[in-house]
């Protein structure tokens, strides 16, 4: 699935591990996110959400392709 | 005191837990070496006490390491219980369940064979080499799941 995560933590000029310690997860679970090799469980997602006062949705892209991972 | 901190003395309990019941152990194991006849080799309980005092030691002195620093106590809790970490060993763990279970019923069949005549009986030596295989290999793919896991995913 693809996201915007690394694009609007550089916008709020956030690290990587800044953004981990506000969603409470581990560092390279943000890297991995970012890369678009994880896809979050829904309550992260509306966590990372909230950090950037944004909709589930403009955060994270679906596509009918993603039904496959 | 706050839960983080909480939850860091009860990990560091356990792990002295653990470091005692390993010292029991390994005592014991040195004990049954030596002072007794017992029909196995006591080695296997010094082993399992070892293993114990060390999972025991590594998670005392992790988890003292990071006493001092909130946000170290911090991270290493989100590290624990992140979902990532733990979809990661899930899978890591159906993967060597999977292979265990693959040896075990690869075991069964060969004794049913032999059993009728069909393939030959297998030596307690060999049986204990298979034992110990079906003990390492699925830990292997355990350990190996994770790491490539952690790489690529």
């Amino acid at each position: 699935m693809q996201n915007h995560l690394g694009e609007m933590r550089a916008q709020k000029r956030l690290t990587q591990q800044d953004l981990a310690d506000l969603v409470n997860v581990s560092r390279q679970t943000i890297i991995s996110l970012e890369h678009g090799r994880y896809n979050p469980s829904i309550t992260l997602a509306f966590r990372l959400a909230r950090v950037f006062g944004v909709s589930v949705e403009e955060l994270f892209v679906y596509s009918e392709e993603d039904n496959h991972d | 005191m706050t839960n983080q901190q909480e939850y860091l003395h009860k990990r560091v309990r356990a792990g002295w837990g653990l470091l005692a019941l390993g010292a029991v152990l390994f005592a014991a194991g040195l004990m049954l070496q030596f002072l007794f006849v017992v029909p196995f080799n006591a080695r296997i309980v010094s082993g399992l006490g070892i293993f114990f005092a060390g999972l025991g030691l590594g998670q005392v002195l992790r988890y003292r390491a990071t006493r001092s620093n909130q946000q170290a106590v911090a991270r290493l809790i989100n590290e624990e219980h992140d979902e990532r970490n733990h979809l990661i060993r899930g899978q890591a763990g159906s993967r060597a369940f999977w292979v265990s279970l693959a040896m075990t019923y690869a075991a069964l069949m060969w004794l049913s064979f032999a059993s009728s005549g069909s393939l030959p009986t297998p030596t307690p030596d060999g049986l204990w080499y298979y034992l110990a295989a079906a003990v390492i290999v699925p830990f292997i793919v355990y350990a190996g799941s994770i790491l490539y896991d952690e790489k690529y995913s």
